[in-house]
């Protein structure tokens, strides 16, 4: 671990986005940078979320850097295999020095006299950087429900990204809030050992066959002597996503196909009529998070599982409350609600340009350019940020763009002899523009409340257009798209 | 003070002519050869940069009245509804010793349209027969007219090349004689420092297709006249930009005045001064002059709006 606190680079946080940016850092010669992040070690979101059935819902050959596509097991792999899919590269590419584990950013400033980013830890040390990126992500704070009483229950709960694996569900009562992306693919791995679970939904959520198998050893042999044959099933299944994107931003229309196949997949493997129309989302396919499962269904058929329709009123210490007053008892609570995805990069405070805040100008919900850059913070790159979400394709895809975008501008800082760079208000505002008027003709401004979107029903989150036209955005830095400050007199030396 | 006729542009659709960058650039680069040629008399010069001007589609609805101001003959330029009391006092270049307001109407169009408010500009009087303080004492004219007119706050000074260097001087000039300045200033391309040896960089001597150190060397020497090369009054690079008001800054990396541009962002951002500062890649000098035809124009004719309208709000 080095010992200097000064940095070309900074990269805020350890996951597919920070290992991705170091990595091209890396192949473009720039060493001069470090990597924080609050967690014990690399991995992200697959290091956080270790419940019992987390796994990918994208095929690893599409959920993988394009440059080193790993050897998946089976077509998609648990989250052992993701995070040691992360870890490995990581190790291999010998970038593991550079990471500072275990240091939580508690907030960071550009200090325009020094054209730098002032980044201050928790627990008080300061590191400088020319470039700060944000690869923090959209999904890694938790979020739990404000149900009355939630702290006077008596028994063990947890949110299903802070898993407490010590304690033994067998034999047990569980409640689990939420039927998410988390809770789909963890209740059919607890009900396979608890006495009873029952599953408090608010809205279905619309659950497609997920095509998943092992693979061969014939077929890995395949993969490994023609990588092509991976590509092309990369290729497929990138091109069954934009199929998918279409749906959400063309016509509903396009989605008649995913339909049957929900529905089939519904009427399959629930026979009781009752559950079954509990089962029936009441928005349009895509609006909320399409999931992807086998056993989700079979799992609420079980004897074992109750789907619960009536809204929560309040936690007991003995168990959950219904509308209507009834007691249903519990031993454990399980929160599969999801995360805080609307305030990006909170907790962190991000000051830039005339003392003003992240938080401050994204009062009205998060923008940004591409969503990588905010006016007024200069030298500041995020990936995965604003509108930069996807319904129905690879992140990894979107990450790889904003990471060669995000080094097209560190170079062109270099490059052009500048002290910052800061992306043209006029410039943001257009591209918001358009954000804007493609979303309001999209399923997610559809009329569903969704983590997409904020309380006004404004899309904050996702991409709203077809994946491919994003990286054509960004297929290369424009650094007309800038304001630029060149390198001043020694303006620095003397202000310290 | 209105003058005698008034006449409507010839109304065209914009935005169909756009041209790959690469065959405007051929375009600048015969200008370069044909036209700002040290070789030639300024007569022919002016001649021929003349007949090329004017010849440009304006958007629809543009107006062009011709007024005196102070003695200065000026073109005001209004598109659609523009604001009648804001505008934007637009300089044009040719090197202190050609051109004229015709030849900056397709920018001054594009901005008026967007900006919503009228531009007028001025014709200076050119070099050699009128060597420095001429110009600036017209500019000066032009602005203290249009003072009475409209609060200075409402006032936006541009200017491209030499006008840049001109709309700069004119800054220096007013906040040393305590004058309210205008609210922002826009500079296109400026070449701010007359004294500099152009050809100390020599990649940009070969990337630049429109101008040439000899033809800047027989420019400066034409305007200033009795003048230093580096009085601030001739060179404003070399005043103190302390107190002025916020500056746009426009310039393409291929051109030989780009480190005029860095300097003053840098200077200017330094002594505290809001500079906005955007540099175009391979672009070459004045291509913002050509909005409809070069992409790269239209974006810095849209940051131009942008910019006037946030400083005179």
């Amino acid at each position: 671990m080095s010992e200097r606190s000064s940095y070309r680079v900074v990269i805020v946080g350890a996951g597919f986005g920070g290992i991705g940016m170091a990595l091209a850092l890396e192949r473009a010669g720039i060493d001069d940078y470090l990597i924080v992040d609050g967690g014990d070690e690399v991995g992200g979101t697959w290091r956080d979320n270790t419940y019992p059935g987390a796994a990918c819902d994208v095929p690893a050959n599409l959920y993988s850097f394009s440059f080193s596509p790993g050897r998946p097991s089976r077509r998609f792999p648990g989250q052992p295999e993701t995070l040691s899919y992360l870890q490995e590269l990581s190790a291999e590419r010998g970038i593991g020095d550079r990471i500072r584990l275990g240091s939580r950013v508690a907030s960071a400033r550009f200090d325009e006299g020094l054209a730098r980013w002032m980044i201050t830890l928790d627990g008080g040390a300061t590191l400088e950087a020319c470039a700060l990126v944000s690869a923090v992500g959209q999904l890694n704070r938790p979020a739990l429900p404000s149900i009355s009483g939630r702290d006077e229950f008596a028994g063990p709960s947890w949110h299903s990204a802070r898993w407490d694996h010590d304690v033994d569900l067998g034999g047990k009562r569980v409640a689990v809030i939420g039927t998410g992306a988390s809770a789909i693919q963890f209740v059919p791995e607890v009900a396979k050992i608890a006495a009873h679970v029952d599953v408090y939904q608010r809205t279905a959520p619309y659950v497609l066959p997920k095509p998943d198998r092992p693979y061969h050893n014939a077929e890995q042999l395949i993969f490994d002597r023609f990588p092509v044959v991976r590509k092309v099933d990369r290729l497929r299944t990138f091109l069954y996503g934009e199929l998918l994107t279409s749906g959400f931003v063309l016509s509903p229309k396009l989605l008649a196909a995913p339909m049957r196949m929900w529905r089939r997949q519904l009427d399959e493997q629930i026979a009781e009529l009752e559950l079954r129309q509990k089962c029936v989302p009441g928005y349009m396919m895509g609006c909320k998070r399409v999931l992807f499962s086998n056993d989700w269904y079979p799992a609420l058929a079980r004897a074992n599982v109750d789907l619960v329709t009536e809204p929560v009123e309040r936690i007991a210490p003995d168990g959950v409350v219904v509308a209507g007053g009834t007691l249903r008892d519990a031993d454990v609570i399980i929160y599969g609600t999801g995360f805080q995805t609307l305030d990006f990069l909170a907790p962190i405070s991000v000051t830039g340009l005339h003392g003003r805040t992240l938080r401050e100008i994204w009062r009205d919900g998060a923008e940004a350019y591409l969503g990588i850059t905010v006016s007024g913070f200069p030298n500041f790159f995020m990936l995965y940020g604003p509108n930069t979400n996807l319904g129905g394709n690879s992140i990894i895809y979107m990450l790889e763009g904003q990471i060669g975008y995000a080094l097209g501008a560190i170079k062109a800082l270099r490059d052009n002899g500048l002290d910052w760079l800061d992306v043209r208000p006029d410039v943001q505002k257009t591209f918001n523009t358009w954000v804007k008027s493609a979303s309001s003709t999209s399923v997610w401004e559809s009329g569903c409340k969704s983590w997409y979107t904020t309380a006004e029903g404004r899309n904050t989150n996702n991409w709203p257009d077809h994946t491919f036209l994003y990286r054509y955005r960004v297929r290369r830095f424009d650094l007309a798209k800038y304001r630029v400050m060149p390198k001043r007199p020694a303006v620095s030396a003397g202000s310290r | 003070m209105t003058g005698p006729h008034a006449d409507r542009a010839k109304q065209r659709r914009i935005g169909a002519l756009r041209l790959p960058p690469a065959l405007v650039r051929l375009g600048a680069r015969q200008i370069g050869r044909r036209v700002l040629n040290p070789d030639l008399p300024w007569d022919v010069q002016r001649r021929r940069l003349d007949k090329l001007t004017g010849t440009s589609p304006l958007p629809k609805g543009t107006t062009v009245v011709e007024r005196t101001l102070n003695g200065v003959r000026a073109d005001v330029l209004t598109v659609g509804t523009a604001r009648p009391n804001a505008a934007i006092v637009h300089f044009h270049g040719g090197g202190y010793c050609l051109g004229s307001a015709r030849m900056v109407r397709a920018w001054a169009a594009h901005v008026s349209a967007q900006a919503g408010c009228q531009v007028v500009m001025p014709d200076y009087r050119l070099a050699p027969e009128h060597a420095h303080p001429a110009a600036l004492q017209d500019a000066g004219a032009v602005l203290a007219a249009l003072s009475g007119e409209m609060a200075p706050a409402s006032i936006v000074v541009s200017g491209d090349s030499a006008g840049g260097g001109l709309a700069l001087s004119l800054l220096l000039a007013m906040r040393d004689d305590g004058r309210d300045l205008p609210a922002g200033c826009v500079l296109m391309s400026p070449w701010l420092d007359l004294a500099r040896d152009r050809r100390a960089v020599p990649a940009l001597v070969r990337k630049d297709v429109l101008l040439s150190p000899a033809w800047l060397e027989a420019c400066a020497t034409a305007y200033a006249g009795e003048s230093k090369l580096a009085d601030p009054a001739v060179s404003p690079l070399f005043g103190s930009p302390a107190g002025l008001p916020p500056l746009l800054v426009q310039a393409g990396t291929d051109e030989l005045l780009a480190p005029d541009s860095d300097e003053l962002a840098a200077s200017a951002s330094a002594a505290g001064v809001d500079v906005t500062y955007t540099k175009w890649p391979r672009m070459w000098h004045d291509f913002a002059l050509q909005p409809g035809l070069v992409a790269a124009a239209d974006s810095a004719v849209s940051q131009a709006a942008w910019f006037v309208g946030k400083v005179t709000g």
